[in-house]
């Protein structure tokens, strides 16, 4: 699902917490398939495995080249400090899963996240299904329940009860973590801001109507700027970009971003 | 200007409203245009709708001289005094009534004392010994302290108790007696006496003055004032009439009897404090009648309220009623207008009292309309402006309304006005018609009436507004409001000005400003230089000081459609309208809760919606926590706490998480108020914002609950490793441990599900490891198996919110993170006293009772293990005393050898010996390398490391050895047993032969004897064969 429509579908059995299980325990060395298998499993103790919980995480570590199988044996295939935390984990698999623009997860994100308000429509994730498909992209049910963990463990929204509540906080805090060309604490012009951005995420770029920031994307910079990672300004005679609207708010026009030091 | 307007508003507005000087009382008069009359006692009567001029030209010009007893009434502060006052002044101001004596009793200090004096001092009283007691009566409160005059009161009722002969049907003798010892008991007699009793409110009625704005408690006895009475029980007499009594009075049947009965001496007992006698007032008014008569006058009476006659009512009722002519033609004409309440015309004018009415004026709530009110607060906003020296001045020139000068300050804005009844138009600045609506509809349902409106609407803002002029006040008061009845806009309007960068005091008053004073919105309007906002002008903000107003704008083009229609909620069990109920009650409880400071109603319910967002919305994962631990740690919604809570359940210190009683704390909270309300989506008008208020509250939160959830060593291995040393212990403590085990085989008997009763192998009770063992398994097993639990979880992946994680799709574990704890013990020798945190105090309830039990089991372990190894030594050194210092396999084996060869040849020698020793012997040789092992292990023991120490030890080698030694024992033993045996045996024989050796020698002798007696019978040859 991360490589392409021939890769292993989406489904819940492949956690992003099951995924960096697998790669951790490469870190003490290769290991056969069987050997993963049990040691993961600790099927001596605990019984058998079903096998979905095992395959799954093990093909996504794959597609996202987290590991890779050489001479019979897996082995880690990014350097150690990729897995060293769940941070630098959630770093590297966002940024792989989310720069193939034409792998089945990227169009499923992306579909998802056009959506805007309309997503707020979906009570569950069949509902979530139906409106992705009304997008042109194939999916069901059961994709949909993988996709979830994934895009809140990106940080593209969150999770409640049934519903997927689009906010990118996390996914643009991440992304201004890593990043190294935009200065820190000076003045961007949103044109620049949303260049970077739509090309470290290019996911969001779907949920943008000209310079209508769509909803994920604007609900996320204003919980940035509440949390002082970013400072959201409207210059007076300056190029604006608009967020998503709320009348309860005064700022809902932007034409500057400035990126506060001190994330990490 | 702005000074001297301050002190007349609070001159002409007082507490009483009626307390001020006539001009100003004119100069405020606005007409009753709504007056309800009705030719007839009869409340049922047909009612004709008069201005208070009609009620004037009609009723009191009255050239028949005809007889009225005109009742004025309507619900506290409705105006009946203002409208009796005014009438007066009427009066006074025409020129066509001086053939009456006009007698005005005002209720000026609200008391009987008040009405007695104005009588006094209006002539009412002409007879010079009634003069003299009523002032005898008016210096009492100066002369006597309110404590003696209470005792008066009380004294009083009690002595028409005792001394009452008349009401034998109601009270026997000896009942009346016992009553007045109940009623003389000190505990009683205090409780009577007490703040607020029954002798308070006749104290009250009677010498204390009092405002008018609260009500007086009625001088009577009340049912409850006997009822009550059970509270004081144990302090009562022991007198048992006294009891006896008192069980019939403290009941409400009992109750209701006796307040019924003292009430019926009410009257006599405040006109004996009012040191008048019986018949005084009627004799004192028929005085003056006839007087009148004589002088050919009438008389017009005007009490503002009749209720400041307290005891002298009725008698006052009777004779003002009284007709002239026929048998009363020495009396006068009488017109009287008397003020009462609603409630006391019904309850005391009743069958001939009400025939008596003449007529009846009713001042309802539709006598004071919008424009009523309007004109109302225009006039005392206009007189406020007015000098006194002004004011005065047109009361000179002869009060007419149309003169009055006009000298209210006006904006250069526009701003709404009244038209008055002379058709001039007075300005309502700085209120508007809807501020002045909508703030008299906020007033407490019985005070939304002209008193109340005046004082807590017109003279609060009219207040604030010289104050802020005056620069020591802000414009406009909230006090009033804020707690009652809060003012909040549409959410999205209430939030954006929530969202504004200004104090809570300024959103507040803005919040009144907008949605009292304005249309409530925030939208802007209106050509440039006559801007508006809220349909107010852009101005008027600037002069009240409120800078940038024009930010708080919505600009209505940018406003988002709905984004779908909102569903209407449906459950099938509750109706649309309970759910809605339920939300709209859970919205204000929400608003009361941030704005007022009020308790949160409805926090269960919060907690839950608060607590099922948490647990879901955090990726706990990303946050490095595992959902063993959310699971543990934060399991149910008593881990939220929301600020201000009554109920204590959880320590706040302990809760996961509080919700603030500021804005995000406010938003979340409502928009999870109405994410529930919509069926638990975020589908509805709102519902992109408030899915944005409630993360930017989780965001703003989420750092301090995952810093508690990780506690403060932040290290998941460390609360591994922390139970998986707990377990090792288990497990080595209940004897499964030993020397030999590999980690593959540890690990596996750490991870494996098997309890107590499968692997404790019990020692000897009384022993230092068998007390060890009771705590593993017994007292604190389910420390230990919550540990357990916890280790065997705590890695485990899992599918979903932690509250509802799925096992069901296989077990996987964080291997690495497991191997990472099991390293690092094996490291530390597996004593993991070096790996607990300093501090265990600060970590979770889940993860302090592992280190609590560690710190409190280890060095019971170590002093066990101490123990263990001595007694291993001396086993050691025992059996070394026996086999020989070296104790290997030759001395053992040579030791085993021997002493099964010597049980054999004892056996041989059919010498008995016990099977067993033998046996005992056999299972020795069987674990020959064993003790060989065991019994070298000795010399490095102090070299062992506390894992090969304990694995040694768990495995129980001094049973063994103990067993050895006893086995050795036993075989030396049965050596000695039976050596001695053989001994005695031996030296039995011995005595025996030497018991013996004389007979041998006599026989010997005997048998030379017989030999030499052979020999002599055979020769020598034949006896020596």
């Amino acid at each position: 699902m991360f490589r392409d429509s021939n890769s292993r579908p989406l489904r819940e059995f492949g956690t992003p917490e099951r995924v960096f299980a697998v790669a951790r325990y490469l870190l003490d060395g290769p290991k056969t398939r069987n050997e993963l298998k049990e040691g993961l499993s600790m099927s001596a103790i605990m019984g058998h495995i079903d096998e979905n919980a095992f395959s799954y995480p093990l093909s996504y570590a794959q597609d996202l080249e987290l590991i890779a199988l050489r001479d019979g044996k897996y082995y880690l295939s990014v350097p150690k400090e990729l897995v060293a935390s769940i941070n630098d984990f959630r770093f590297y698999t966002a940024r792989t899963a989310l720069s193939r623009t034409d792998s089945p997860f990227f169009r499923i994100t992306s579909a998802v996240l056009s959506l805007n308000e309309a997503l707020l429509l979906c009570r569950n994730l069949s509902e979530l299904a139906q409106a992705v498909i009304q997008q042109g992209v194939e999916v069901s049910e059961y994709n949909m329940r993988g996709w979830r963990f994934w895009a809140s463990f990106f940080g593209l929204g969150y999770i409640h009860k049934f519903q997927f509540v689009p906010n990118a906080f996390i996914r643009i805090r991440d992304a201004l973590c890593q990043q190294q060309s935009l200065p820190i604490g000076e003045m961007i012009d949103v044109q620049t801001f949303f260049s970077w951005l739509e090309t470290s995420c290019p996911e969001l770029v779907s949920s943008r109507k000209d310079n209508r920031i769509g909803l994920a994307v604007s609900n996320g910079l204003r919980v940035l700027h509440n949390t002082g990672a970013v400072t959201l300004v409207n210059q007076p005679d300056a190029g604006k970009w608009k967020l998503y609207q709320f009348a309860a708010e005064s700022l809902n026009d932007i034409s500057h971003v400035r990126i506060s030091g001190g994330l990490s | 200007m702005w000074e001297q307007a301050q002190v007349r508003l609070r001159t002409i507005i007082q507490t009483d409203v009626m307390g001020n000087e006539e001009w100003d009382f004119l100069a405020t008069h606005v007409p009753f245009e709504k007056l309800f009359v009705t030719k007839s006692g009869k409340t049922s009567a047909h009612e004709e709708v008069w201005s208070e001029e009609d009620v004037f030209r009609n009723l009191i010009m009255n050239p028949g001289k005809e007889h009225r007893f005109i009742i004025v009434r309507g619900d506290h502060g409705a105006g009946k005094s203002h409208l009796v006052r005014w009438l007066h002044a009427r009066i006074k101001s025409t020129g066509s009534l001086v053939d009456y004596k006009v007698v005005f009793i005002r209720r000026i200090e609200n008391n009987l004392q008040g009405a007695l004096k104005q009588m006094l001092e209006q002539g009412v009283i002409s007879r010079p010994e009634q003069q003299e007691r009523i002032r005898r009566f008016l210096e009492a409160s100066q002369v006597l302290t309110p404590l003696e005059l209470k005792l008066k009161i009380y004294f009083g009722f009690l002595a028409k108790l005792e001394a009452d002969q008349s009401h034998e049907s109601v009270y026997k003798e000896a009942e009346r007696q016992r009553l007045a010892l109940l009623l003389s008991d000190q505990a009683v007699k205090d409780h009577l006496l007490r703040p607020g009793g029954p002798i308070d409110r006749f104290y009250s009625a009677i010498f204390d003055p009092r405002p008018v704005d609260r009500p007086r408690a009625e001088a009577v006895f009340l049912k409850e004032d006997f009822m009550d009475l059970a509270s004081i029980m144990e302090r009562l007499s022991q007198d048992h009439r006294v009891k006896r009594v008192f069980a019939e009075v403290t009941k409400e049947v009992g109750a209701s009897k006796l307040a019924r009965y003292l009430n019926g001496f009410s009257d006599l007992v405040i006109q004996e404090m009012a040191n008048l006698a019986q018949g005084d007032i009627a004799s004192l008014m028929k005085d003056l009648r006839e007087d009148l008569k004589r002088k050919d006058m009438g008389l017009i009476v005007l009490i503002e309220d009749l209720t400041t006659f307290t005891g002298i009512q009725t008698e006052l009722v009777k004779i003002l009623s009284v007709a002239h002519g026929g048998e009363y033609s020495e009396l006068c004409p009488i017109l009287a207008i008397v003020g009462l309440t609603n409630a006391y015309y019904e309850n005391y004018f009743r069958g001939n009292f009400q025939d008596r009415v003449t007529h009846q004026i009713v001042i309802k709530e539709s006598s004071y309309d919008e424009e009523l009110l309007a004109r109302l607060a225009a006039k005392y906003i206009n007189a406020a402006y007015l000098t006194t020296d002004e004011v005065k001045a047109w009361f000179a020139r002869g009060a007419d309304q149309a003169e009055l000068p006009y000298r209210t300050w006006e904006p250069e804005f526009p701003w709404d006005t009244i038209e008055m009844a002379d058709r001039r138009r007075f300005s309502l600045f700085p209120l508007t018609r809807k501020a002045l609506i909508e703030l008299f509809g906020r007033l407490a349902n019985d005070e939304q009436n002209p008193r109340f409106f005046l004082r807590n609407v017109v003279r609060s803002q009219l207040d604030s507004w010289f104050g802020y002029r005056l620069g020591v006040d802000s414009f406009p008061d909230c006090t009033h409001f804020v707690k009652t009845k809060p003012v909040t806009l549409e959410w999205a309007y209430d939030m954006r000005l929530e969202n504004s960068p200004r104090t809570r005091e300024e959103k507040q008053r803005l919040r009144l400003l907008v949605g009292l004073w304005g249309d409530g919105t925030l939208e802007a309007s209106g050509p440039a230089g006559k801007e508006m906002l809220a349909g107010l002008p852009l101005q008027f903000f600037d002069l009240l000081g409120y800078q940038s107003i024009l930010d708080l704008a919505v600009d209505v083009s940018d406003k988002k459609p709905a984004i779908a229609p909102v569903e209407p909620p449906s459950r099938p069990t509750v109706s649309i309208d309970s759910r809605t109920r339920t939300f709209q009650n859970r919205e204000a409880a929400i608003k009361a809760w941030y704005h007022q400071g009020q308790t949160l109603a409805f926090s269960d319910d919060m907690k839950k919606l608060v607590y099922d967002f948490i647990i879901d919305a955090v990726d706990w994962l990303s946050q490095g926590v595992p959902a063993k631990i959310v699971e543990t740690e934060f399991s149910h919604r008593g881990m939220v706490y929301i600020e201000g809570q009554s109920e204590r359940s959880a320590d706040e210190e302990r809760t996961l998480i509080t919700v603030k009683r500021d804005k995000n704390g406010y938003e979340v909270l409502m928009a999870l108020c109405h994410w529930d309300y919509h069926n638990s989506s975020w589908n509805f008008d709102d519902g992109p914002y408030m899915q944005y208020l409630a993360v930017n509250w989780l965001e703003s939160k989420k750092q301090e609950m995952v810093d508690k959830l990780k506690g403060p060593s932040h290290e998941d291995g460390a609360i591994l490793g922390w139970s998986m040393a707990l377990e090792y212990i288990r497990l080595g403590v209940n004897g499964n441990l030993h020397p030999n085990l590999t980690d593959v085989q540890l690990l596996e008997l750490l991870f494996k599900p098997k309890g107590e009763a499968e692997d404790a192998r019990w020692r000897e009770q009384g022993t230092l490891w068998h007390r060890l063992q009771i705590r593993v398994n017994r007292s604190k097993k389910s420390d230990y198996e919550n540990s357990k639990v916890l280790l065997v979880e705590l890695f485990r992946t899992k599918i979903g919110s932690p509250d509802r994680a799925s096992l069901s799709q296989g077990h996987l574990y964080h291997r690495k993170e497991i191997d990472d704890a099991f390293r690092n013990l094996a490291a530390v020798g597996w004593d993991p006293t070096t790996l607990l945190p300093h501090d265990h105090r600060r970590l979770s309830k889940a993860r302090r009772v592992a280190v609590e039990e560690l710190n409190a089991v280890l060095p019971e372990l170590k002093k066990v293990l101490e123990a263990e190894e001595k007694e291993f030594r001396e086993l050691v050194a025992e059996l070394g005393a026996r086999l020989g210092e070296d104790l290997d396999e030759k001395s053992w084996r040579r030791a085993i050898t021997q002493a099964r060869k010597f049980l054999s040849d004892l056996s041989r020698y059919n010498i008995y010996v016990e099977a067993a020793l033998d046996h005992s012997l056999q299972k020795l040789e069987k674990k020959l390398v064993r003790l060989v092992q065991l019994c070298a292990i000795v010399g490095d023991l102090a070299a062992l490391s506390f894992h090969k120490r304990f694995a040694l030890f768990s495995a129980n080698p001094n049973a063994l050895l103990r067993e050895s030694l006893e086995t050795i024992e036993a075989v030396e033993e049965t050596a000695a047993d039976k050596r001695e045996f053989a001994a005695q045996q031996l030296k039995r024989l011995q005595d025996q032969y030497l018991r013996d050796l004389p007979a041998v020698s006599e026989l010997c002798e005997e048998a030379e004897k017989i030999v030499g007696l052979i020999v002599e019978l055979r020769g020598d040859g034949c006896a020596s064969e």
